[in-house]
């Protein structure tokens, strides 16, 4: 010390403290400008001005006597459906997209389609919708491709079914088909929220010089449609539906499989597995599931990834790919390896987590318990688990929400690129919502990388929930806690 | 024991009923098999611990040891030269000039239409000296002369210039299922060494003597269970190469398709990326748990505590989003356009930034486990604050600190979709952070991220290099683990 005071003395050694608990500060602050910075740049990038454009301008859609596209008959909006060509002399509405059409909207689909298509145009369509007489024995096969010259095919199937479609589907039905495959809104260029707001009349100029025929409008990509459509190759258009089932189908399984498996280990590890009676091998049994679950919880996620592909996508094929259940499917890539590749990653988490419920019963109970007469099992079932029941949740919630957000191990399990059908069963193949975010984030098309920040607003909502409720189920458990006590 | 005696004095009749009470069943411990079948039932629950664990290990080793051991057949290449000549003109390249012994320029006689046949790297012959080729161009190239130790000479002009070219050796003549003799192209016997195996179509050949003057080898027909056929003039013949765990971990190539598998490349882009995440997390971190141990007061940790935890409960691929549309065109406003758009650098600061929340908390536990009579002593002595802290209070907490280190290299080496978004796709063995390179994570999820077929090279690596992540992972959780256990025992 005696140097010190050499060196400078006491008001120099104070300021130079006062120097070093600013930087310690500053550390903090870092931090959490780090954090704020992330989120900000999330909405930035979620919220914006869009230049858009009209693939087809509605102004050339108007009838002969000047009527606007929403003011037309279903049978003239079929006609545009069915006439509109592009540049290259292609319709935009292909022929397959009209007949899905009206098979979604008039005919029976409860039936699967192997059984509708040899179905006639009578049997087919519900009472009450018309078709012209002479069609009655035609089959909906006949009516895709009809008998006549190759040539001809085509144009008498797109004439045909547009002449169903115009005197059985709602006008409002054909005025969105138009909108969505005819006009057609195509995104040109995407602005941050904050370059929105401060910069707008730079931002009118250039859209004003680059792109004339463009309008300029305010965009939420975090939107109702945005939650209720499937992903698609247009970011405008891009939608979450699929993933969140996705998330959600694997969360089901994930948390199917790990709960009752770790709290049961949990519930072994500390009620049984510290008896003293217990065999010389079986302690030692122990004591290694304790240090395995510990070194588990530390292993990469990538390598449950890893372990996922070769045993349940690969190895388990027959019975993950559905096959075993008589689901005819193709490979093992499908939700339920999903599901079980994230069940092994959490279960160290749930161990963990109930582990410490358990232990932080008052030992006083489980004596009082037996002193009564209560068998071990009775003492565990009646007085141990009850209590600790909301500590074993809020772990439960914590590792949801660890898998909610996992990303690597999924894309090596599932390495589907884009999927546009809901899951329907565990064998169906899946896309998850973190994946989505990698997907698009990777994406250098203008706009997706916006649709990443409207997917990621969802998720962060998701976890932030998950995690509120946590922080809830926490608080009231303490404070029941220090009543019953 | 006195007590007992005292029962037995005067009551023995009593101590004997009760003796035979505990003998009887009603107070002995009873077989309850329900208890017992739930006991089991919890056991085999964490015994499924245990049976991760042990898949872990046998899958990643299981493949492993598939792809060292893996024989894969590559195409035998041999150096062949060759007169320089345009492709597709015929015309033979020849001197322009004379060239002297000292001469690192020398040019060549092309029509203008000619590409030119040489490129860089090469090696070439004029007479008996070989030359590498430093830069070639149309005016000219420039060469490092008397390469391979030959010497440098003068050469006169219209000298004929040899090529060194890589070749792959093909069958010279058709072969029938008894021949043992196989003809090659002139030179391509040099690629061959007795007893070496051959592969040509699906039968197997041991090399039995090489004749490199004629060109000429002989074989044992059939080795390896395979069954002699004809084979017809111009087929290629593959020679069986495996990867050795020393080439693995030594070699500084990756591209499995071609046969380079050196790890160092991606095993590289890993430690830059850690390195560049340790050094913004361990300062920033450290600063935080300070901050947070010695200043705070219980309001401002009320505060700062629930940032960190939502630091820590952002889904990495979030980060990953940060570091490629955030700090990435960040860096390349800060630095210049150097930055490549996949580069290191910023893949390993926002890593960092995760990290922080982890190293602070642990450090946390070891500044608070510093015994108080440490820090009144050194005020006592007369140090200040920030003496006490950077004298006594750090170096007593340094164990803790160095556990915390080590957890934070083995999060950032088994960290995923930050370096899978934000480093870069394609292996680059480079110690440029502003370039974009591959990490072993990154590289995984690139590769398992498209339909991968089993049982191929690629599909093989990937298990290789999750061996190598999981054992290093592995080393650095252990020692961690040791040095928490050990100054929570301690304090």
């Amino acid at each position: 010390m005696a140097n010190m005071s050499e060196q400078g003395g006491l008001a120099r050694r104070r300021r130079v403290g006062r120097v070093w608990a600013r930087v310690y500060q500053a550390c903090v602050g870092l931090a959490a400008l780090a954090l704020v910075i992330l989120l900000l740049k999330i909405v930035d990038d979620a919220f914006g001005t869009v230049a858009v454009v009209n693939v087809v301008d509605p102004a050339s859609l108007v009838s002969a006597d000047g009527r606007s596209l929403d003011r037309q008959s279903a049978g003239e909006l079929a006609g545009l459906a069915r006439d509109t060509l592009d540049e290259e002399g292609r319709p935009y509405v292909s022929t397959d997209r009209l007949f899905t059409l009206f098979l979604d909207e008039i005919a029976r689909t409860a039936l699967p389609p192997s059984a509708l298509r040899n179905l006639t145009l009578g049997q087919a369509l519900i009472d009450g919708q018309k078709f012209p007489q002479e069609w009655a024995d035609r089959t909906l096969f006949d009516l895709r491709l009809p008998d006549v010259e190759r040539s001809e095919r085509d144009a008498r199937a797109r004439a045909d079914i547009a002449t169903l479609l115009a005197d059985n589907v709602e006008q409002g039905r054909l005025l969105e088909l138009v909108y969505s495959d005819v006009v057609q809104i195509e995104l040109l260029e995407s602005w941050n929220l904050i370059d929105s707001l401060t910069r707008q009349d730079e931002i009118r100029d250039r859209a004003a010089r680059d792109f004339p025929q463009a309008t300029l409008e305010f965009r939420s990509w975090l939107n109702a449609d945005f939650l209720r459509t499937p992903g698609s190759s247009q970011a405008l258009t891009s939608g979450i539906r699929v993933a969140l089932l996705g998330t959600l189908w694997m969360l089901v399984i994930a948390i199917g499989v790990s709960l009752p498996l770790g709290l049961g280990a949990a519930i072994y590890l500390e009620e049984y597995a510290r008896d003293v009676n217990n065999h010389r091998l079986l302690r030692l049994l122990n004591g290694f599931i304790e240090i395995n679950i510990r070194n588990l919880a530390g292993v990469p996620s990538i390598i449950y990834g890893i372990l996922g592909l070769a045993v349940f996508v690969r190895a388990m094929e027959p019975l993950t790919s559905g096959r075993l259940a008589g689901m005819g499917g193709t490979d093992g890539r499908t939700v339920l390896s999903a599901g079980l590749t994230m069940a092994l990653l959490i279960l160290p988490i749930i161990i963990i987590n109930a582990q410490e419920a358990i232990r932080a019963v008052p030992q006083a109970l489980r004596e009082g318990s037996h002193a009564l007469g209560a068998t071990r099992l009775q003492t565990i079932a009646r007085q141990v688990l009850p209590v600790a029941l909301p500590g074993m949740l809020t772990g439960v919630i914590l590792s949801v929400s660890r898998a909610i957000g996992e990303t690597a191990p999924l894309v090596v399990v599932g390495a589907a690129t884009t999927i546009f059908i809901d899951p329907d069963s565990p064998f169906s193949r899946f896309t998850v919502l973190p994946i989505q975010i990698y997907r698009w984030t990777a994406d250098p098309r203008e706009g997706f990388q916006d649709v990443a920040a409207a997917t990621i607003i969802v998720l962060l909502l998701l976890l932030l929930s998950l995690n509120v409720s946590a922080i809830i189920l926490r608080n009231r458990y303490s404070a029941r806690a220090r009543r019953t006590l | 024991m006195a007590q007992v005696q005292a029962v037995q004095g005067p009551g023995a009749g009593k101590a004997a009923t009760l003796e035979r009470a505990l003998r009887s069943r009603s107070l002995k411990r009873r077989p309850r098999p329900l208890e017992a079948i739930v006991r089991l039932l919890l056991l085999l629950c964490g015994l499924v611990s245990i049976l991760s664990t042990i898949g872990i290990l046998v899958t990643l080793g299981e493949n492993s040891l598939l792809f060292f051991s893996q024989r894969s057949w590559q195409q035998v290449k041999y150096d062949s030269v060759e007169r320089a000549e345009v492709v597709n003109l015929g015309q033979d390249v020849s001197l322009a000039a004379a060239m002297d012994a000292q001469d690192r320029y020398l040019t060549l006689n092309l029509d203008e239409r000619a590409t030119l046949p040489i490129s860089e790297g090469q090696l070439i012959e004029l007479g008996v000296e070989q030359m590498r080729v430093v830069t070639a161009r149309r005016e000219g190239l420039e060469v490092e002369r008397g390469a391979n130790d030959t010497q440098a000479l003068a050469h006169p002009v219209d000298t004929a210039v040899f090529v060194h070219k890589e070749r792959t050796a093909l069958l010279g003549a058709e072969m029938t299922a008894d021949d043992t003799v196989i003809e090659l192209p002139p030179g391509a016997a040099a690629a061959f060494q007795v007893d070496d195996l051959i592969q040509a179509d699906e039968e197997v050949m041991r090399v039995l003597l090489v004749e490199p003057v004629s060109d000429m080898l002989t074989v044992r027909r059939g080795e390896d269970g395979s069954n002699p056929a004809r084979h017809s003039a111009g087929l290629p013949l593959f020679s069986p190469a495996a990867v050795t765990p020393g080439e693995f971990l030594t070699g500084t190539r990756w591209n499995p398709q071609l046969g380079h598998l050196g790890i160092w490349p991606l095993l590289n882009a890993t430690l830059m990326t850690t390195f560049f995440a340790l050094l913004t997390a361990l300062p920033v971190g450290l600063g935080v748990a300070i901050y947070l141990s010695e200043f705070a007061s219980s309001r401002v940790r009320s505060l700062v505590k629930p940032v960190l935890e939502l630091l820590v409960g952002v889904p990495t691929v979030v980060f990953g989003y940060f570091a490629l549309t955030w700090m990435t065109p960040l860096l390349q406003q800060i630095i210049g356009p150097e930055v490549k758009q996949f580069n290191t650098l910023s893949a390993g600061l926002v890593m960092g930034i995760m990290i922080v929340p982890t190293i602070a908390s642990i450090s946390e536990d070891a500044l608070g486990a510093v015994p108080r009579a440490l820090r009144e002593a050194s005020c006592a002595l007369g140090a200040t604050r920030q003496e006490t802290i950077r004298r006594a209070v750090l170096p007593a907490a340094v164990s803790g600190i160095m556990a915390a280190f080590l957890l934070g290299i083995s999060r950032a080496v088994g960290e995923t979709m930050i370096v899978a978004l934000a480093a870069g796709a394609g292996p680059n063995f480079t110690f440029n952070p502003l370039e974009g390179a591959e990490t072993m994570t990154g590289h995984i999820v690139r590769i398992s991220g498209g339909d991968i077929s089993y049982n191929t090279i690629d599909y093989n690596s990937l298990f290789a290099i999750g061996l190598l992540l999981f054992l290093l992972t592995l080393a650095f959780n252990i020692v961690s683990g040791a040095i928490t256990r050990r100054y929570r025992e301690a304090s």
